[in-house]
């Protein structure tokens, strides 16, 4: 879609084109859902985000500030909500030394994904998602997956460019080193099944 | 070091038959490297072949990921619950509200250009009523301080009164005084009397009531005759301070 498309479709949905808007949620839905799926690893949990990102985008379209692109101010929301989501689920711990002894598992998303991670995770790639930390998922999902340039996933993280590249480099790295130790786990067991 | 060099993993420092290092391989996945770039970086894959093998992993995971997820279509659900939040509007409606719109901003700018058009040419008509307010109104405005006015108007009228007489005269002796008469409502009061006398000289009137309300001078001009020229309001110039003693009989005498 171009800008211009863009900006037309903006205004029919805003002065109350049903067309206009459902043109909109179907351009853009795919790249969202996969954003937060790919975060969260559940299609429920990304299923409701873009949903409710959506209404709140199509029913605030008057306050949408052309200057900007349309997706980064969808994805804005879709990534507070998504945030404000863990946040609710984040269990609470009486005391700090219960919570010191699960500081592996104070990521967010652990608490929204729970302990079905694993079990909703569908292939390795996944799985090796998760393990990472959030802003290395978050920017190798944009960056690779999305093919947003860097400095759009910088405005959109708020840190410097810099920070977004360290976090690129070491989301690859640590995934090869995942999926290399996942694809070794796969030949052991294979090895033991055959002798 | 221009931005063609620093792109090009050919310069000396890389030519090397060393490994290619991992922020050429970083840059290369970034995306920063230009054509020419990409293609020497290619060629010296072949000749590394743990970078080779590094680069084809990272390669096949990156290719894994770009891979799309099936989406669902959520297109009419979130429409629909849009639709409860603002309604479409269908597009025989959207011209009647585009026109409703156009209607309003239309009356509201005659409004505001028939307001500046009056102003420029009968500018007394915008005009707000700069009418003074009596002191009738002031007192029925306040319960308490009415109850005020009517109680100490007749004693002050008698201080007035007694002062005026003795002012000619006595001018330069005025200070602190202190009335006793036989009104059950007498105060008992001080003042300044070059300040009342200017206060006097500014009213009209000979029969004057001075009345403290709410730290506030009074002047009425005659208590049956509350016209408005002959009242003002002035805040208090001086100390006065209204007390009600036991009454027992009039006349001035001084404070101790």
């Amino acid at each position: 879609m171009t800008r211009q498309e863009e900006v037309r479709l903006i205004r029919l949905a805003a002065a109350g084109d049903r067309d206009a808007a459902g043109v909109f949620i179907k351009a853009h839905q795919p790249a969202l859902f996969a954003y937060l799926l790919r975060m969260s690893g559940r299609p429920d949990v990304a299923e409701d985000i873009v949903q409710e990102a959506f209404v709140r985008v199509l029913s605030n379209l008057d306050r949408f500030d052309s200057r900007f692109r349309f997706s980064t101010w969808l994805f804005t929301i879709a990534r507070r909500l998504y945030l404000n989501a863990c946040m609710k689920h984040k269990p609470t711990y009486d005391t700090d030394i219960v919570g010191a002894l699960h500081t592996d598992r104070e990521l967010p998303e652990y608490s929204v994904i729970g302990g079905e991670v694993q079990e909703n995770a569908k292939d390795a790639l996944q799985a090796a998602l998760l393990q990472l930390s959030p802003e290395q998922r978050e920017v190798l999902v944009l960056f690779h997956q999305l093919d947003w340039p860097i400095s759009i996933i910088a405005q959109h993280l708020k840190m410097p460019e810099g920070t977004v590249k360290s976090h690129l480099h070491r989301g690859r790295r640590r995934m090869r080193e995942l999926l290399e130790r996942t694809e070794q786990g796969r030949q052991t067991v294979s090895e033991v099944w055959i002798s | 070091m221009s931005d063609a060099d620093t792109n090009n993993p050919f310069l000396p420092e890389d030519r090397a038959d060393g490994p290619i290092p991992d922020e050429l391989v970083d840059r290369f996945f970034d995306r920063e490297l230009d054509d020419s770039a990409r293609a020497g970086f290619m060629r010296r894959l072949d000749d590394d072949t743990r970078a080779c093998e590094r680069v084809a992993k990272t390669n096949r995971i990156l290719t894994m990921l770009r891979r799309g997820v099936g989406a669902p279509d959520l297109s009419d659900s979130i429409l629909d619950r849009v639709d409860r939040v603002r309604g479409f509007v269908p597009p025989s409606q959207r011209k009647l509200v585009r026109f409703g719109r156009l209607a309003v901003a239309a009356m509201l700018f005659g409004v505001i250009a028939g307001a500046v058009i009056v102003q420029r040419r009968a500018p007394e008509v915008m005009e707000l009523a700069g009418m003074p307010t009596p002191v009738r109104d002031v007192a029925r405005a306040a319960a308490d301080e009415a109850d005020g006015l009517v109680r100490f108007a007749l004693p002050t009228r008698l201080v007035r009164h007694e002062a005026n007489t003795s002012l000619d005269s006595e001018r330069s002796m005025w200070g602190p005084r202190h009335l006793d008469a036989e009104s059950q409502s007498v105060v008992s009061w001080s003042w300044s009397p070059a300040a009342a006398c200017a206060l006097d000289r500014e009213a009209t009137g000979v029969d004057h009531a001075l009345v403290l309300v709410g730290g506030r001078v009074v002047l009425i001009g005659n208590t049956d005759d509350l016209r408005p020229q002959q009242a003002s309001l002035a805040p208090v110039t001086f100390r006065a301070r209204v007390s009600l003693p036991s009454v027992r009989s009039g006349g001035l005498r001084e404070l101790p």
